[in-house]
């Protein structure tokens, strides 16, 4: 279990380290307590969007299960674009979630750069 | 009016788009391309979404506000614009694009 833990760790730091404009990330389970987060949060913050985000994927699971009942499987995430330019992107896949907080100025800023 | 009617028209002829649906703030349909009881079923749903959507992005940070949500399934995108007075959705397929190339 420690093993695994830190593999994990390993991976979302290193994800993180990959996509420069991620600001933060929490993964959580199914009842809504943040597993692991990104260090530059606070735990406080951390539960704070572990207990919003979760009733909100809820919500989402119930919409999509709505609205298109012929896909079984709930594999799905949500993007929630803010006007500060930042976004939310929350990814579900059976019992765990992962949140993920990123700016998207950086993105375009790097689009501009590329297409140039 | 019109002008709306030709950005509409524009949605609605992009490649994999299913559907159209245009909700005032008070709930009611203004303009849809699906049937009545799928038509209801979406605006209910997905304003209430994007309402859940707001209030929590309001309590993370008074400050902001959402500008779009995209909700992404297996097979569909559900991709919602809400406004002051008007919440725009629109229904695609997301791989329009891989299967017909």
């Amino acid at each position: 279990m420690a093993g695994s833990s830190s593999e994990i760790s390993e991976s979302l730091n290193g994800w993180m380290n990959n996509n420069s404009s991620i600001v933060s990330y929490v993964l959580i389970n199914a009842d809504g307590i943040p597993l692991k987060y990104n260090e530059d949060v606070t735990y406080e913050h951390a539960v704070k969007q572990a207990s919003l985000f979760s009733d909100l994927l809820t919500k989402t699971k119930k919409c999509v299960k709505e609205l298109l009942p012929q896909e079984n499987e709930f594999i799905s995430n949500l993007r929630i674009r803010t006007k500060k330019e930042t976004e939310y992107i929350l990814c579900n896949h059976g019992d765990y979630s992962l949140i993920t907080h990123q700016n998207c100025k950086d993105m375009q800023h790097k689009k501009k750069k590329i297409k140039t | 009016m019109s002008e709306a009617e030709e950005i509409l028209n524009r949605i609605k002829n992009h490649k994999g788009v299913i559907g159209i649906l245009v909700v005032n703030s008070e709930g009611l349909i203004i303009k849809s391309t699906f049937d009545q009881q799928q038509s209801d079923l979406h605006a209910s749903l997905l304003t209430q979404l994007s309402k859940k959507a707001r209030d929590v992005i309001r309590e993370l940070d008074p400050q902001n506000d959402i500008n779009f949500l995209r909700l992404r399934s297996k097979k569909h995108e559900i991709m919602i614009a809400p406004d002051k007075d008007y919440t725009l959705i629109v229904v695609q397929d997301p791989y329009a694009d891989k299967e017909k190339s």
